[in-house]
């Protein structure tokens, strides 16, 4: 189905921003569908660009379900590749779609959320208000857009998503807020060397998977990239690296070999 | 990246290191707008080093750009090929959106083993001092890295005043969030309801909502910046070097003034006039008798 691309016009982000809490929480905590999009048809706030997309709804049932993440990534890749990272960087763009085309999966997503801090993170997964970085991967249509983004693997013939679909096997949303906000992942070859060695870490039953694989992956690369560009590394030399250092670093959960 | 001279386990030639004694490596660069989609931005590299310049001659290192995009994901290093000392690396502004920083270096292009140079700093290093060896990307000098705006911002870029805004929370207490491109300065519901009718009843009262909402509000935000926090990515830390570059505040200038004080100078000295204008609106302010 062609659709429109969407962004919201600055004065009314600005606006939707500024007044998130006092008038807009509300709609998104209690999932009030018909006023959001009433609002968001209004053409003051909405624009349409002439740029068409082949829209496919996204599955919003079973969401902790890997298998509907990967098949919900796939989707936004297929309908939305063609963007440029400086476009799939706009808030503009997300706070649109998010709550027009993708309103239902963002709602259910929302719905979900524990009640714990659950207006905090209605904002945070609604506009961008945790700085540029960390926010892409925050909200909740755009982090699948830049895991696509950065984790699909051109030199896998066989399957370019076997990274993309180990990296959200388990609980990956704070992996991705940790891991991607890094400087050195913009280089797409580094990224893929980290993920690739945490994957081979796991399955040679050297670790097990945990946060800190890739907070602390992330370390280790910071700490090289203090004195030798990054960027003349080969995705292998950066897997290399990860792989000779990783389960040295703390709180890793390193399984000992059976005696 | 800030690449920070006191982490390097080897020396390194830089105007912010002594490990050096005797020479020197700086760059000039210029920008140069060549159509709307391409920008160039021209390297020209000076070094004054023969040990570095016999690695540079036999290609085992070279010069580069490494460019970065501050709050965007674009991020490509530049190395210069054969034996030159100028690059000219075009950019299509549209692909980096925002600032960009720029480090300028010299690095190893491949293993270097045993590195010895005659102008190691003897305080520091003996006379048969040498690096065991160094791996292909090994900085060996680099300059202070460079700032420039360079790509389209989706918006235009925030003056001071349009760098805050003020908006409305569910909590209890006033609270300054420094964490989006903008700054906002969130008041308790009811508080914020109050602020906005008085902040268009009069010039004299949205004043002194100046003096005693968003002037502290800055003047914390300038302390976390003093403090050393890093607010490099955000469009508003953008806006306020640049106000901060036209009052003429330098680094160690502003590091030593009173957060408070350089919130005034800001705002344009709000308190000069905010009470008079507020009590002369109500016509209760008389100078000589008073």
């Amino acid at each position: 189905m062609k659709e429109r691309i969407k962004y919201v016009s600055d004065t009314f982000l600005d606006q939707f921003k500024v007044d998130f809490e006092e008038e807009y929480l509300e709609l998104y905590k209690l999932g009030n569908k018909k006023e959001i999009e009433r609002i968001f048809s209004n053409p003051q706030n909405v624009i349409e660009t002439d740029t068409f997309f082949d829209f496919k709804p996204l599955i919003s049932n079973n969401t902790a379900d890997s298998t509907v993440t990967i098949e919900n990534i796939k989707s936004i890749w297929s309908s939305l590749s063609f963007l440029a990272p400086v476009e799939a960087e706009s808030e503009k763009l997300w706070v649109a779609m998010e709550s027009t085309y993708y309103l239902d999966y963002h709602l259910k997503q929302l719905a979900e959320l524990g009640p714990q801090r659950k207006d905090t993170s209605i904002m945070s997964r609604t506009i961008f208000n945790n700085g540029q970085k960390r926010s892409l991967f925050i909200n909740n249509i755009s982090i699948l857009w830049w895991i696509a983004y950065y984790l699909i693997d051109d030199d896998n013939s066989n399957d370019k998503f076997h990274l993309v679909e180990y990296f959200v096997n388990n609980s990956y949303r704070g992996n991705a807020v940790a891991f991607f906000s890094s400087n050195f992942v913009a280089n797409k070859k580094l990224a893929l060397g980290v993920v690739e060695a945490i994957k081979e870490l796991t399955e040679e039953h050297k670790m097990i998977e945990n946060r800190y694989s890739y907070s602390n992956a992330n370390k280790i690369l910071n700490q090289v990239g203090g004195v030798r560009m990054l960027d003349l590394l080969t995705r292998d030399e950066a897997k290399a690296i990860i792989k000779n250092n990783l389960l040295d670093t703390e709180h890793i959960r390193v399984l000992k070999k059976a005696i | 990246m800030k690449l920070q001279a006191d982490l390097f386990p080897y020396p390194v030639l830089s105007s912010v290191t002594d490990d050096y004694i005797g020479s020197s490596f700086s760059t000039k660069w210029r920008e140069k707008k060549v159509s709307s989609d391409q920008l160039n931005l021209e390297v020209a590299f000076t070094l004054d080093d023969s040990g570095l310049r016999n690695l540079i001659k036999n290609k085992r290192a070279v010069y580069a750009v490494h460019v970065e995009g501050i709050s965007s994901s674009y991020r490509k290093l530049f190395p210069v090929e054969g034996n030159k000392d100028k690059i000219i690396i075009s950019i299509d502004p549209s692909e980096v959106g925002g600032d960009i920083e720029m480090n300028m270096v010299i690095m190893a292009c491949k293993e270097i083993g045993s590195y010895q140079n005659k102008n190691f700093n003897p305080e520091f290093y003996d006379s048969d001092y040498k690096v065991a060896s160094l791996d292909k990307g090994d900085i060996l000098a680099f300059c202070p890295y460079e700032k420039l705006t360079l790509g389209v911002s989706n918006k235009d870029k925030p003056s001071v005043e349009s760098m805050m805004r003020v908006s409305a929370t569910k909590g209890k207490f006033m609270v300054v969030d420094t964490d989006g491109d903008v700054i906002y300065i969130r008041l308790p519901e009811q508080t914020h309801k109050l602020y906005k009718l008085l902040s268009k009843s009069s010039k004299g009262q949205e004043q002194l909502l100046m003096v005693t909402i968003v002037l502290p509000a800055l003047s914390h935000v300038i302390s976390e910046v003093q403090r050393g926090e890093d607010f490099e990515d955000k469009e508003w830390y953008s806006a306020l070097q640049d106000k901060l570059k036209k009052l003429n505040y330098g680094e160690e200038s502003f590091m030593q003034e009173d957060a408070m004080k350089i919130a005034q100078v800001l705002l344009g000295c709000p308190l000069d006039n905010a009470f008079e204008m507020f009590y002369n609106e109500r016509g209760e302010f008389d100078e000589g008798k008073n």
